[in-house]
């Protein structure tokens, strides 16, 4: 009984040491892969992003800031194996609770911006254009070290297309990108 | 008479407005209630014997999570990201039967007006509709963008927890459906939905 108490109290600590949100950058690293929609392959590859610059918090438990991420993606087909991207968007993140008030502060997140691609056709899918938009949605949680220092574990989707603006966009998809990442 | 209607309107929702329970966060809702497919082929289109709505109820199911902001204490704008299940029609034919459902994910803005505890709000966005088709003429699904509507409103009991009622319209985009022919156009949707909301 003890022991279970202990516990708790320990899990309950670390949940509400006042660490402030105070974090202005990150960077981060991760890894992707997922059948791509209405195929049989799968695409996979590593991700390096940074958080630019951090805007005034929109709320208490909503903030913006501008990301830049650069891919690389390869596809399980005969063809079109390789693709690079380049975005830069600015990235939502809403928090659950408070972040000024914990230390573990989990999120949903969504972005969306342009985004260069180096072909115009990845495994099966044609996209007509270098230019597209990036769209990711998901969520994660941020652990703090101390009042400006945490670790950030998310897990997203990214979805690549031109929004009708060229004649093919068939969409390309990464359903599972885990990344981990250091604010500073 | 017009001048005396706005300033009396204007008023009354001043006045329910101070006591708005207006609040940011990241919610969850958990709705069913009553869909309709339409806009579907005939049977005779469609060579079958006949058609039936065979949707028991509920014939609908949405969860959602979503966020508001509130710009004041009358008005919250938001984001509304939702999977739902609605409907289900058979078409019987001499050698066994079709049934056919609407899975939809959506994402939809959302409007919010705070009237002391109650909340109006209308969304609109774009869903990705896919038909699936199960029986003797069933197809590959095969997955659509169209537009979609609400209105509805939330009693709001607590600070967390809400009941909401919610009247939403998915166009199909197509004035001839010929699903199982050979055009793939998408039903229309009309729902009526029950639920609980949990704003944390």
């Amino acid at each position: 009984m003890k022991k279970i108490a202990a516990l708790f109290l320990g899990v309950l600590s670390l949940l509400l040491v006042n660490s402030a949100n105070a974090w202005q950058h990150e960077i981060s690293i991760g890894y992707g892969f997922g059948k791509e929609t209405e195929e049989n392959y799968y695409n996979r590859g590593g991700v390096l992003s940074a958080k630019l610059y951090k805007f005034r918090p929109i709320d208490n438990t909503l903030i913006v800031t501008l990301d830049g991420t650069i891919s690389h993606w390869t596809a399980n087909t005969d063809k079109n194996k390789q693709l690079t991207t380049v975005a830069l968007a600015p990235d939502f993140r809403a928090y659950f609770l408070n972040p000024n008030c914990f230390r573990v502060r989990p999120y949903l997140g969504a972005s969306f911006g342009p985004t260069y691609l180096s072909a115009e056709r990845f495994g099966n899918r044609n996209q007509s254009s270098h230019f597209v938009f990036q769209t990711t949605i998901g969520g994660g949680t941020e652990i703090g070290i101390d009042r400006k220092r945490a670790i950030d574990l998310n897990l997203h989707l990214a979805h690549y297309c031109n929004a009708g603006l060229f004649r093919q966009n068939q969409g390309i998809n990464i359903l599972y990108i885990m990344t981990l990442g250091y604010q500073f | 008479m017009k001048k005396i209607l706005f300033l009396s309107t204007s008023l009354l929702l001043l006045f329910f407005a101070f006591n708005a329970e207006a609040r940011n966060g990241i919610y969850l809702t958990v709705e069913s209630g009553y869909a309709k497919q339409t806009n579907l082929p005939s049977a005779q289109s469609a060579g079958a014997l006949r058609r039936e709505n065979t949707a028991s109820f509920p014939s609908a199911y949405r969860a959602s999570v979503g966020y508001n902001h509130d710009l004041n204490c009358l008005l919250g704008i938001g984001l509304n990201i939702g999977a739902g299940r609605y409907g289900r029609e058979t078409y019987y034919f001499p050698g066994g039967n079709t049934t056919l459902y609407t899975r939809t994910i959506e994402f939809l803005g959302v409007v919010t007006l705070h009237l002391r505890r109650v909340d109006i709000f209308g969304k609109a966005g774009g869903i990705r509709e896919t038909v699936i088709t199960s029986g003797v003429l069933a197809q590959d699904s095969q997955t659509d963008s169209r537009p979609e509507a609400a209105i509805g409103a939330a009693y709001n009991l607590n600070p967390h927890f809400a009941v909401t009622g919610t009247y939403a319209y998915v166009n199909g985009l197509s004035k001839n459906y010929n699903r199982l022919t050979q055009t793939h156009q998408d039903p229309n949707l009309q729902e009526v939905l029950f639920g609980l909301r949990y704003t944390f």
